[in-house]
């Protein structure tokens, strides 16, 4: 590759950056694709539920709710069969048990029962969508384009048929990273290193790769995120610009509230480019404020049909005001049972090690239904680049005022998206009524791991800035770590062993 | 060579390189499924001394077993004598002793999990009965036991002391022998077995996709890391 800054020109890097994301792409699409068959059937957390909830748009022809009317089983026939076939409730710990069944999945069994199994459509009707019959149908009604192209098929077919629609929505995330690294730094090997590391980032594949909303909410708020740097780098905003947001945070809350800490940092920002507390209100820039009235209207449009329809069409004695988001709320501002500083308190006694095992550990990686971390070692190499990357951001601070501005909108974005999960989820839906936190997990804070990522990569950039190819130590580390978790997934669950 | 075709020709060949280099990582696969019984709900199967027969019958999943492992219990003593275990499999009615190994239960520890490697692998048949016996010398003062788990019940297994048929079954494990070799040499079981839940096309698919993403990753890593000198134009 020629070093001659002064012979490249826009349409040239244009064309590079459509090439790099082509690559990014067809790498993370071609990375969960095999993930996707290499889990086995139901292994991945809350897929069963996901999954009928497509199966519920397709066989059923509506949005699930709760009636009380539904005499249909939870989970279908059909599925609950595919359990027996696949060995999902002795394979893994998704029953609750302390120690799986099997070791490794069967050697010596006809799986042709499994691979062939497929029932009449009354066999698979479900009542609602269980745990995950409360979410918008956004990314549900994307993915089920492949369970009613193989609708004849049997499920096996139609689950990795939707998953592979999942990993595609994964690997537009890794596209969105690659260009909020780049908006960010105008360099190509940022914005490959970021791409990249998104691309084979292991939580992330292993969570899109099976059928998983937070593949939809994960790729909104990366493409929330690149636009956010568009609009702190833009000197005026444009209605397009308004508007893109607008959709993009309307499309978050059209499929999972993970996403929210990032919609609601995308209207603050955009107040604060709109009506800039250092200007006169006289003094606000109208094309600024055209930018923010078309970001409403968009975000509303998007967001508030679903709402709507959600409150009207499934409104019922039970589903009424009493609808999580109402009941959080509530929690909140008047808890009935324990107040926030116990929270803080309950927290504080769970020690490091609980906030190593949600930030870190099931963050990069923890399979199966939470029971296939990775090596401690592992968590200790990651643990170990964080701390110099942050060593990294600070010395990039210092030295550079131009980047002050990009970092902090980085971290606000992460620390923010830490701190409302924590309070709104952990607190709100669970501490506050009953004493306990939800159960947080690692992904729920994916919508920002472009962010995290970006972070890591310029400051391990930093550190080692004498080095020809530091841009590519990230990508190396997270290369390293997806192969380990190859490694243990195949061990696991197929007990082969590699190397 | 440095245009778009001549990059993508040199990160096809690195690319093929590494699937070549891959064929000779070691790596096994298994031959039969490991088994064991878990300690919940465990008690003592009672003392074993002189004359007293422990003997944990199960159905071989696999055709060489490499090793057995029982949890023996010693009452916190350093008893005098020797631990018997037998291996015996079923044939034609009969029972054919495969195995014999003795131990010194001085040299126990209490609660562990005492594993007997066999060197060679016993060769056993799939579906075959097996029966693991265990027995001890020296008066009652001098005893062992063997932990079994009276809440677990499997089809093949039964446990018996003296004759007399248990409920539960004894604490123990299986271990059968791997497939062992390189990547290149056993990649057909080996595929195979990643590929369970898979028809034809679906494996295709699967290595098709698998071979682009090893593709791009490599075109990334060749061509995608390096600096140019100055910030390119927006």
């Amino acid at each position: 590759m020629k070093n001659d800054g002064a012979s490249i020109t826009g349409a040239s890097v244009q064309g590079s950056v459509l090439r790099d994301l082509t690559i990014v792409f067809a790498l993370g699409l071609g990375v969960r694709l095999l993930w996707a068959v290499l889990t086995p059937p139901w292994t991945a957390p809350d897929e069963p539920p996901h999954f009928t909830y497509v199966a519920h748009l397709v066989e059923q022809g509506e949005i699930p709710h709760e009636s009380s009317q539904e005499t249909h089983p939870e989970f279908s026939e059909e599925m609950l069969e595919s359990w027996q076939h696949t060995f999902f409730g002795r394979l893994s710990r998704a029953g609750g048990q302390a120690k799986a069944e099997l070791a490794y999945l069967p050697v010596h069994h006809d799986y042709r029962a499994a691979r062939r199994h497929n029932r009449a459509p009354e066999l698979r009707r479900t009542r609602a969508a269980v745990s995950a019959t409360a979410y918008p149908p956004f990314y549900y009604l994307f993915v089920s384009g492949g369970y009613s192209a193989l609708y004849e098929r049997p499920i096996l077919s139609r689950l990795y048929a939707v998953r592979a629609l999942s990993g595609l929505l994964g690997a537009l995330s890794a596209c969105f990273a690659y260009l909020l690294a780049y908006e960010l730094r105008r360099e190509l090997r940022f914005g490959r290193a970021v791409g990249l590391s998104m691309a084979l980032f292991p939580m992330h594949v292993f969570i899109t790769a099976s059928v998983n909303n937070d593949a939809a909410v994960v790729l909104a708020s990366t493409i929330l995120c690149w636009l956010l740097a568009k609009v702190l780098l833009a000197e005026a905003l444009s209605a397009r610009l308004g508007a893109a947001i607008g959709m993009a945070a309307g499309a978050i809350l059209m499929t999972k509230p993970s996403g929210v800490p990032v919609a609601l940092l995308a209207g603050a920002l955009l107040l604060w480019r709109a009506f800039p507390i250092r200007r006169s209100p006289l003094q606000v820039h109208t094309p600024n404020l055209v930018s923010l009235s078309t970001f409403a209207l968009t975000f509303l449009s998007t967001a508030g049909a679903w709402n709507v329809y959600r409150f009207t069409a499934h409104a019922s004695a039970e589903a009424g005001a009493d609808t999580q988001e109402g009941r959080a709320l509530t929690q909140f501002f008047s808890p009935a049972g324990h107040s926030f500083l116990e929270y803080l308190q309950y927290e504080f006694e769970l020690g490091v090690g609980y906030f190593r095992r949600i930030l870190i550990g099931t963050y990069w990686g923890n399979f199966g239904w939470l029971e296939l971390p990775l090596p401690r070692s592992t968590e200790y190499l990651i643990l170990a680049s964080y701390g110099l990357a942050l060593v990294g951001l600070i010395i990039l601070v210092r030295e550079q005022a131009s980047e002050r501005r990009k970092i902090a909108l980085l971290a606000c974005l992460l620390v923010f998206n830490v701190l409302f999960l924590f309070i709104a989820a952990d607190y709100a839906f669970g501490f506050a009524s009953t004493g306990a936190g939800v159960g947080m997990q690692g992904r729920y804070f994916f919508p920002t791991l472009s962010c995290l990522l970006c972070l890591l990569c310029f400051g391990l950039a930093r550190i080692f800035a004498r080095l020809r190819f530091n841009a590519a130590i990230l990508p190396v580390l997270v290369g390293f770590v997806q192969l380990i978790s190859l490694r243990l997934m195949l061990s696991r669950w197929y007990g082969v062993h590699i190397w | 060579m440095n245009g778009p075709s001549g990059r993508i020709t040199i990160s096809a060949l690195v690319a093929a390189l590494a699937v070549v280099a891959l064929a000779f990582v070691p790596a096994s696969l298994p031959a039969g499924d490991n088994f064991g019984t878990s300690g919940s709900a465990a008690r003592p199967i009672g003392d074993l001394y002189e004359g007293r027969l422990a003997v944990q019958e199960f159905i071989s999943s696999g055709t060489e077993i490499q090793a057995l492992t029982i949890q023996i219990a010693t009452y916190g003593r350093h008893n005098a004598g020797k631990l018997y275990i037998t291996v015996q499999a079923e044939v034609d009615g009969q029972w054919r002793t495969l195995a014999k190994k003795k131990f010194s239960k001085r040299k126990l520890i209490d609660n562990e999990f005492k594993e007997v490697r066999f060197r060679p692998a016993l060769r056993v048949k799939r579906g075959q009965r097996i029966a693991l016996s265990v027995r001890s010398d020296k008066d009652p003062s001098q005893a062992i036991t063997w932990w079994m788990n009276p809440e677990h019940r499997a089809e093949g297994m039964r446990l018996t002391v003296d004759g007399v048929e248990q409920t539960g079954s004894a604490v123990f494990s299986v271990a059968y022998k791997r497939i062992a070799g390189t990547v290149g040499e056993i990649r057909k079981p080996l595929w195979k077995r990643m590929t369970v839940f898979l028809r034809p096309t679906g494996r295709a698919c699967v290595a098709i996709a698998a071979l682009v993403a090893l593709l791009c990753f490599v075109h990334l890593v060749l061509w995608g890391a390096a600096p140019i000198s100055s910030r390119e134009l927006p």
